[in-house]
């Protein structure tokens, strides 16, 4: 062996500091993520007074991990979601379970101009009425994500953009509003493009579009809003870390 | 992890004429005073986002449906008493079932007898039979004992 391969900046093969596996923190443009694995950012009460602890607790504020002023909540103990610590069908991660009456609301600091890319993460309990996992907090500010029944998904945000087939599995939904180039992904695969309408996002509900109505049933688990119409190898990160996370099968964006 | 404090859910139909600020306030209290960490004006709204029904799947309204948040055992009693005042109720009580989901298991309800699908006040004895028990459960059963159907939501 020549040991001199092995000083004066050649390559170390013992060097075992491999880069790490991407987050979507590594993503540019985050501007909002919603991770009910965070435990620390659940809360009982609206107030923030009370830390969800245990399964099936009530959650009345979500802390967002990016600003954390821009928590969505719920007063109403009724419209609260509960926290699941394991479900099993999204690999035994938490969630909130929504019972088709729950929705978190809230407002954002600053708005956000298209383009934006949302990632949700998602298993309905039944499709036979209208749900939203996803909506903007007034008429004029919706980016809307909604499953009408089995019949199509649907995309607001001033215009309607349908697509795709709702169904009860679980599923990585990843949502690009950029006006007339908006277009719905599920799990990787194209479902819909076209226009979906030019609305700026100045506030969330999770669960519900704003009205609040179409209340979704089901889990949804991660939550992430990007500021920007994301290139393929940057929604690979996301939905990849969210495809190991949740252990759904999806297909790489090109 | 701890299973949770929150034991019971009630999923509940009450007909529109009741739901006055009476029986909205009532029923806030049952939650802001028995520790939900909210206000009695904030529980009240539940009916404002409550699941609509009538005979004809339009407006006007005559029903609606409602599923409270998982109640605590102080809330129970309170909240027993409550459905007691409502003329023409039909409630389900569901039990929480750690990490199996909201559907949980139908451990009580207020069907008389001699309905299409005749029940005993309790239903199941421990060990609780564990089939799961949802809104859908009791939508279909409001429907078929007193033809109400869901009145869809504005999109």
């Amino acid at each position: 062996m020549d040991i001199s391969l092995m000083t004066h900046g050649a390559p170390n093969l013992l060097d075992s500091s491999a880069a790490a596996a991407s987050t979507p923190s590594d993503v540019a443009n985050l501007a909002h993520w919603y991770d009910p694995s965070v435990l620390s950012s659940l809360y009982q009460d609206s107030a923030q007074t009370t830390p969800v602890a245990s399964d099936g607790d009530p959650v009345g504020s979500f802390v967002c991990q990016v600003v954390s002023a821009d928590d969505v909540t719920q007063a109403t103990s009724a419209n609260k979601p509960t926290y699941r610590a394991a479900v099993a069908s999204l690999n035994n991660k938490p969630a909130l379970e929504f019972d088709g009456t729950d929705y978190l609301q809230g407002a954002f600091s600053a708005t956000l101009s298209q383009p934006n890319t949302i990632f949700v993460v998602a298993i309905m309990s039944d499709v036979v009425t209208n749900r939203a996992t996803t909506g903007g907090d007034d008429s004029a500010h919706r980016h809307a994500i909604v499953a009408f029944t089995n019949t199509n998904y649907r995309l607001i945000a001033g215009a309607n953009l349908d697509g795709g087939t709702p169904d009860t599995n679980a599923h990585i939904l990843t949502a690009v509003f950029n006006t007339t180039s908006s277009a719905l992904y599920v799990d990787g695969v194209s479902v819909a493009s076209g226009n979906a309408g030019t609305h700026t996002l100045d506030g969330l509900t999770i669960g519900a579009v704003y009205i609040p109505a179409n209340f979704f049933a089901g889990s949804i688990a991660d939550h992430l809003i990007y500021d920007a119409d994301l290139s393929a190898a940057d929604k690979n990160i996301v939905q990849n870390y969210l495809a190991t996370k949740y252990g759904v099968s999806v297909t790489e964006f090109a | 992890m701890a299973e949770s404090s929150w034991k019971v859910r009630v999923m509940l139909f009450v007909r529109a004429v009741d739901n006055t600020a009476q029986n909205r306030q009532a029923f806030g209290d049952i939650f802001a005073n028995n520790g939900s960490g909210e206000t009695s004006e904030n529980e009240a709204k539940l009916f404002d986002t409550a699941i609509r029904l009538s005979t004809s799947g339009a407006e006007p309204v005559q029903a609606f449906g409602l599923e409270t948040a998982l109640l605590t055992p102080d809330m129970r009693d309170a909240m027993r008493t409550f459905l007691d005042t409502l003329p023409q109720v039909r409630y389900y009580v569901v039990r929480n079932i750690p990490g199996v989901g909201f559907t949980g298991e139908l451990i009580l309800d207020n069907l008389p007898d001699a309905t299409p699908t005749p029940r005993t006040s309790l239903v199941g004895v421990p060990p609780w039979d564990t089939t799961p028990f949802t809104m859908l459960d009791a939508l279909a059963d409001i429907e078929a004992e007193r033809g109400l159907v869901r009145i869809p939501d504005a999109v």
